[in-house]
């Protein structure tokens, strides 16, 4: 109050330091807003590898996917990739940019003669298997990206968009720890835990060669990189269909699953679309769902809802449209959004619920005879807590 | 968010990274950001912010190893059926006097014999839509054509070797873009490649003289109607070819398709 004999001229001079005070502090704030996001955006990156277990199911089922397309199509591959189909001209002119790559190029001549396409497909499989059980995954890896994208490439009459999305992630993947768990390689790790060697030996025994902080970076980059591709995908997806007139009037899931290409299953076919506010429920569902799917994979429980609507989306093009491995590409993909954190606690509750079985089974022996060697009483696995 | 032993001593992380840690976490990071905002800008519908990407470097960056396209069933998913039919001029094999006759066969609706391969089965072949995409690709091409143009491949162009290149130099007279002609004029090639496959694999490849393929696309019943038993599909669209030549692609061997089509060839396909 003592201010009111002051002159107009010193007022002004103090609002202005007291704008500029605050305008100080706001900068100096807001940098350090600015400041705790990177520290926290760095912390993230280097502090741990990030998704573990569910890159490691991303694996498994990408190696099952592999599997189960090499073995669907094993008795009609000549016919599909091979000699049968050169009446398509893939194999003269090959469409695919791939049949033009070194080293697809391979895959691709390999695909003219009986044997090669025979190769191709056994070489798939094995490297599909290793992959599966992550067997030396790192090397595994170069062979079957070469196999698979060049397999993909030989006849793009029967390509499908989920062909690009696996090639796509598995060039993330590759700078992925997608091993470390849940794998023979993890075992490896364990097994030689304690034994010394050179650079190349300690590869061999998929030991830490690299500095830890570099790979969990790496790793990392690749985890936002595959999340990213992801929400870019199912929200693209959904903006693509928002402009089309049955998927607004809520019938498109309709028409695709009545055509003799996308309705393999006819009288499942009916029966799904009998009712029809459930034809509109799964439209306009699969709109909101697809839109919406990076903000509902923000927040715990929306990420649940999201994971679970997008899982029976995908369970039904499987069945209902004759896409099961196009359908298990996108549910390996979707696993990298479970947190490890339930991840290991889905694990530990398979393992007590095991256990218990195990015991209330032992306990039901001894009252006979006692087993001695009995096969299920060996220790439990402890390899998801190190 | 890896599980960390109880036992291990609850250390402070050492907030001072190396300087190598931190570029290599500026650099990574940067391309990593230019990874994802080029993703987000070729897999996101086409918008004016593509612009700020200069000149032909999104492309050039995307294709070909992260090419995509994600307007599946989009903006309207697919909601009619593709056929790839097949008739042939066989000759009854048996020589009446040093003189052979020929006849027409009835039409084989191979789309049907292929999809067969998928029906109720849990884990379908890819094999079961290669006819149906072939259907796809020669009507689309077809679609282009001039009225004057669909009136000559209506007529049928099969004497000697060279009946398709008679083909194309009469529909260039017709029409300006010689560009949808080329486009037609292949899928030309691989239709009657593939109708020689199949009717070599039904009535012999000694006996096939000619081939004729009906390709066509038809509607399903719409979904309003889809409780009324009279609902009819809407009228077919033909792509109205005349008889052809035969061609086999090189490279093909016609043993490699007859097994797998016959396998599941009943003899009575439409």
């Amino acid at each position: 109050m003592s201010d009111r004999s002051t002159t107009p001229g010193s007022q002004l001079r103090r609002g202005a330091g007291a704008l500029w005070d605050s305008i100080a502090a706001a900068a100096r704030s807001s940098c350090a807003a600015v400041c705790a996001v990177l520290r926290l955006c760095e912390e993230w990156l280097f502090g741990a590898k990030r998704a573990q277990y569910g890159l490691a199911v991303t694996r498994i089922l990408l190696g099952v996917m592999i599997v189960g397309v090499v073995l669907t199509n094993f008795t009609t591959m000549r016919y599909t990739f091979g000699s049968g189909a050169a009446w398509t001209g893939q194999l003269e002119y090959p469409s695919s940019d791939f049949a033009k790559i070194f080293p697809f190029t391979l895959v691709n001549q390999a695909a003219h003669s009986d044997i090669g396409i025979l190769a191709v497909m056994l070489g798939l499989l094995a490297c599909g298997v290793l992959f599966m059980v992550g067997y030396r995954t790192r090397l595994v890896m170069i062979p079957l990206f070469v196999l698979w994208v060049g397999f993909l490439s030989i006849n793009t009459y029967v390509q499908d968009q989920s062909d690009n999305l696996t090639r796509i992630s598995f060039l993330a993947l590759f700078f992925t720890a997608s091993s470390d768990r849940w794998s023979v390689d993890a075992f490896r790790r364990i097994k030689h835990r304690d034994t010394q060697g050179n650079a190349l030996l300690r590869l061999w025994r998929f030991q830490i060669v690299l500095p830890g902080w570099f790979t969990t970076l790496l790793h990392n980059l690749a985890v936002v990189v595959l999340i990213c591709q992801l929400c870019f995908v199912y929200a693209s997806g959904g903006l693509f269909k928002a402009g089309g007139v049955p998927w607004q009037n809520g019938t498109a899931v309709y028409a695709p699953i009545h055509t003799e290409r996308f309705g393999t299953w006819p009288v499942l076919s009916d029966l799904a679309t009998a009712w029809g506010p459930a034809v509109a429920i799964a439209t306009i569902g699969t709109v909101l769902i697809q839109v919406s799917f990076p903000f509902l994979m923000l927040n715990r429980f929306t990420r649940v809802f999201g994971l679970l609507a997008i899982l029976g989306f995908h369970l039904g093009i499987g069945l209902l449209m004759g896409l099961p491995w196009f359908s298990l590409s996108m549910i390996a993909l979707d696993a990298i959004f479970i947190r490890d954190k339930t991840w290991s606690k889905l694990t530990r509750r398979l393992r007590l619920s095991w256990e218990e079985r195990r015991n209330s089974k032992k306990a039901h022996l001894s009252i006979g005879e006692p087993a001695e060697h009995d096969p299920l009483a060996a220790p439990a696995p402890t390899s998801a807590s190190n | 968010m890896t599980q960390t032993p109880a036992t291990e001593p609850a250390v402070p992380r050492a907030p001072h990274r190396t300087a190598l840690a931190r570029i290599t976490l500026v650099v990574t990071g940067l391309f990593t950001a230019w990874h994802i905002f080029a993703s987000f800008l070729w897999i996101s519908p086409p918008s004016e912010l593509r612009s700020v990407v200069p000149g032909n470097l999104l492309e050039e960056y995307m294709i070909p190893w992260y090419g995509q396209s994600w307007s599946v069933f989009a903006p309207e998913p697919i909601n009619g059926d593709y056929h790839f039919q097949v008739r042939a001029i066989v000759s009854d094999g048996e020589k009446t006097g040093g003189k052979a006759t020929y006849k027409a066969t009835e039409w084989v609706d191979a789309s049907s014999v292929e999809l067969s391969m998928s029906r109720y089965n849990l884990f379908p072949p890819r094999a079961a839509s290669l006819s149906v995409q072939q259907a796809s690709k020669l009507l689309n091409q077809w679609k282009e054509l001039n009225s004057d143009q669909k009136k000559t491949v209506a007529l049928g162009y099969y004497e000697g070797d060279n009946w398709l290149g008679r083909m194309q130099e009469a529909l260039d007279k017709q029409g300006t873009d010689k560009s949808k002609v080329v486009n037609y004029i292949l899928q030309e090639r691989y239709s009657s490649a593939y109708a020689t496959q199949v009717a070599y694999a039904i009535w012999g490849q000694d006996r096939v003289t000619q081939v004729q393929f009906m390709v066509s696309r038809q509607n399903i019943v719409p979904f309003a109607e889809r409780h009324d038993p009279d609902a009819q599909r809407p009228d077919a669209e033909i792509a109205d070819t005349g008889w052809r030549g035969l061609i086999t692609m090189p490279g093909q061997s016609n043993e490699n398709f007859r097994d797998v089509f016959l396998a599941h060839y009943d003899g009575n396909a439409r």
